[in-house]
């Protein structure tokens, strides 16, 4: 998609990280299960990919809403992580 | 979820617990308070303000110990009747209760030990005195000064173990197999002793000092209030927590845990907030539960009735209730 072009860049294009396998899986099986008429594997490669493509504008917005559901899922699922494994929090037993 | 009861007692909750079904609330200013199906029933039991509740578990269970400004220490059973069981004249600021019948209070530098004959013996420690516990054997009790923890065996009122450190505490308490001493104090942290080895340990990342905690069921589980969230440290092993980090719960961005109440058969554990939520929370890491929400301001105190399905909760304005478990 379009997002690699960085429009107050002065049409320089920047750097971002590619979508992960497990971020595309999840939005892809989160979009299987909204109601509605499943989008075509097309419209998938257009949306991750990072050149810009035409795809049917109900697509994108079923394929964006999905993203976001998948993206806050796996954020709260690596929250939850951290937190079960107290890597990030802080919290640790020195002995002495 | 559902509200059995709500009640205002007048004044901040110190201590909730269960006689029977009927949920008892004791009061800063010296109240205890009972709803039962005949109605409301207060009973005053200090003149001036409690500084310290204990209650008891087992066959005393639905019994208060509480200590106060009027320097008495009174007992109030399953039947609601206050009797005093000691009088100082200064205000007595610690109480511990063993599950024999034995308690300790405090007073200044002195420590009281009343056994279940109801003799009383005295000992006079080096400062004043700010925490006290028995451990779960019944054959020692932990006594927290300043900048030093003693524990004493109660047949001989020797001093078995001495341990200075810097610090002034706020409570003591032995691990449920009475392997592990833990002290939390003014500072942001918790120390920590494995009285086998006396190797001691520290448990860090507070980002202010822990004013509430619970063991779980099983012993395994020590869960503590830790800012906007509560943290569980592990004591399964043979180290305890040494060397590894803990598990946190009901983490909040707009609001601070309060206090912590472990379930008394699961691995849950009922949080109260400072804004009055209340969640139930697994360790296992399911999203958590709403309790109920309280008007009251923060939720000092949380007690869970021994089936586990009720839950016992009090309120720094005195707002207290109680919440059935469906």
């Amino acid at each position: 998609m379009c997002a690699d072009f960085d429009f107050e860049g002065q049409g320089t294009f920047r750097r971002i990280p590619p979508p992960t396998e497990q971020l595309i899986d999840r939005s892809r099986e989160v979009e299987s299960k909204l109601p509605g008429t499943p989008v075509p594997d097309d419209a998938w490669r257009v949306f991750f990919s990072v050149s810009c493509g035409v795809m049917d504008m109900g697509h994108f917005t079923r394929m964006f809403e999905a993203r976001r559901i998948a993206l806050s899922y796996m954020a709260v699922q690596r929250a939850r992580f951290a937190r079960r494994h107290g890597s990030a929090t802080g919290f640790r037993c020195v002995a002495d | 979820m559902r509200w059995i009861s709500q009640l205002d007692i007048g004044s901040a909750c110190l201590s909730a617990m269960f006689n029977g079904e009927h949920a008892k609330f004791v009061s800063l200013d010296g109240l205890l308070v009972t709803l039962t199906e005949l109605g409301r029933c207060e009973c005053p039991l200090h003149d001036g303000d409690i500084l310290a509740t204990v209650d008891l578990a087992g066959p005393m269970g639905g019994t208060v110990l509480t200590a106060g400004e009027d320097g008495n220490v009174m007992m109030t059973g399953q039947q609601n009747a206050p009797e005093q069981l000691a009088s100082v004249g200064r205000w007595v600021s610690c109480l511990a209760a063993q599950p024999e019948g034995a308690i300790a209070y405090a007073s200044g530098r002195n420590v009281y030990l009343r056994d279940s004959s109801a003799s009383v013996r005295r000992m006079q420690m080096s400062g004043p005195v700010q925490a006290l516990a028995f451990n779960h054997q019944g054959d020692q009790l932990a006594i927290g000064l300043f900048d030093r923890l003693l524990v004493c065996q109660l047949s001989t009122l020797e001093i078995t173990i001495e341990i200075e450190w810097k610090g002034v505490p706020t409570r003591v308490a032995f691990s449920p197999d009475d392997r592990f001493l833990i002290v939390a104090c003014r500072d942001a942290l918790l120390y920590g002793w494995r009285l086998d080895s006396q190797r001691r340990f520290r448990m860090l990342g507070y980002s202010r000092p822990v004013s509430a905690w619970s063991w779980s069921a099983d012993g395994e589980w020590l869960v503590t209030d830790a800012g906007a969230q509560a943290v569980m440290w592990p004591f399964d092993g043979q180290d305890g927590p040494m060397g590894r980090v803990p598990v946190t719960l009901g983490e909040r961005p707009t609001s601070e845990v309060s206090t912590v109440e472990c379930h008394p058969s699961r691995h849950w554990v009922a949080l109260g907030y400072a804004d009055g939520l209340m969640l139930l929370q697994s360790a296992e890491g399911d999203a958590p539960k709403v309790l109920g929400r309280s008007t009251g301001g923060p939720v000092t105190c949380l007690r869970w009735h021994e089936n586990g399905e009720l839950l016992a909760y009090g309120t720094e304005n005195g707002q207290c209730g109680t919440i059935a478990i469906a």
